[in-house]
């Protein structure tokens, strides 16, 4: 039997949206960041970024445990270890982005 | 056999409640109703896309600095969006973290107080891009 009565207003639904969402948004983050490396031929930051990139999505996909729990009515779970993921994808989207602003301050001419 | 024990044992835990992490959230007080757990969830969790698109805003702007010559101080401003970002982020697990213990014990919920921190940063952040681009504008 559900916990959730009725399964009311689509709460599960709306929360794995939520989350689908906010998914999204982290996994795109440091894109930006490589492309303005490249174009100001910072290697050093391309590489650097590539990679923080790939950890991030793979941090980011660790999400659809969330979904797996989300369609569990029976057990109550916690969402935080995810939540901590999608918070370590946005620290480390912001260091990128100062990486980047660090590269482009010092670049010549 | 063990092994696949174990395995539906973390799929499927008795007792639950005793092992979720924080134990400062889940130590105390008693099962919430689900929707409103589910509801904390999504606030934090809108609370987290606005942090991510402080940190893209702050990546778009020193995209653009990097793109065409602006003046030096768009990277700084860029990189405070996205420090503010990345405070955010953790400060909404900090108030996810408060309100579900607050539900767990059927206190009143605490206050937001991170929507006046944003506020008043968004607000100096644009105006400090005001006056900056206004001095900038008066040098030309």
């Amino acid at each position: 039997m559900s916990r959730i009565p009725e399964r009311q207003a689509l709460q599960p639904e709306r929360t794995s949206l939520s989350w689908q969402r906010t998914a999204l948004t982290a996994m795109v983050l440091l894109v930006p960041v490589v492309v303005v490396a490249a174009r100001l031929e910072s290697w050093w930051l391309v590489a650097i970024g590539s990679v923080v990139a790939m950890g991030c999505a793979v941090l980011v996909l660790g999400v659809r445990h969330r979904f797996d729990q989300l369609r569990d009515d029976s057990h109550s779970y916690s969402p935080f270890p995810v939540m901590v993921r999608v918070a370590v994808v946005t620290v480390l989207g912001a260091l990128g982005g100062v990486a980047a602003a660090v590269a482009v301050m010092l670049r010549p001419g | 056999m063990a092994g696949n024990q174990s395995m539906d044992e973390e799929r499927h835990p008795e007792g639950e409640h005793e092992r979720r992490r924080p134990e400062r959230v889940y130590g105390v007080g008693d099962e919430p109703d689900p929707r409103f757990s589910m509801a904390n969830e999504r606030t934090a969790l809108a609370w987290m896309r606005t942090a991510l698109a402080l940190v893209a805003g702050g990546i778009a702007l020193i995209s653009v600095a990097s793109l065409t010559e602006m003046p030096a101080w768009a990277p700084l401003v860029g990189s405070a969006s996205c420090l503010g970002g990345a405070a955010l982020a953790v400060r909404a697990l900090g108030s996810w973290a408060k309100v579900e213990r607050a539900l767990r014990l059927r206190q009143p919920l605490p206050p937001p107080r991170s929507l006046a921190i944003l506020a008043t940063g968004v607000v100096l952040l644009a105006a400090l891009t005001l006056v900056l681009g206004v001095i900038e504008a008066t040098r030309l």
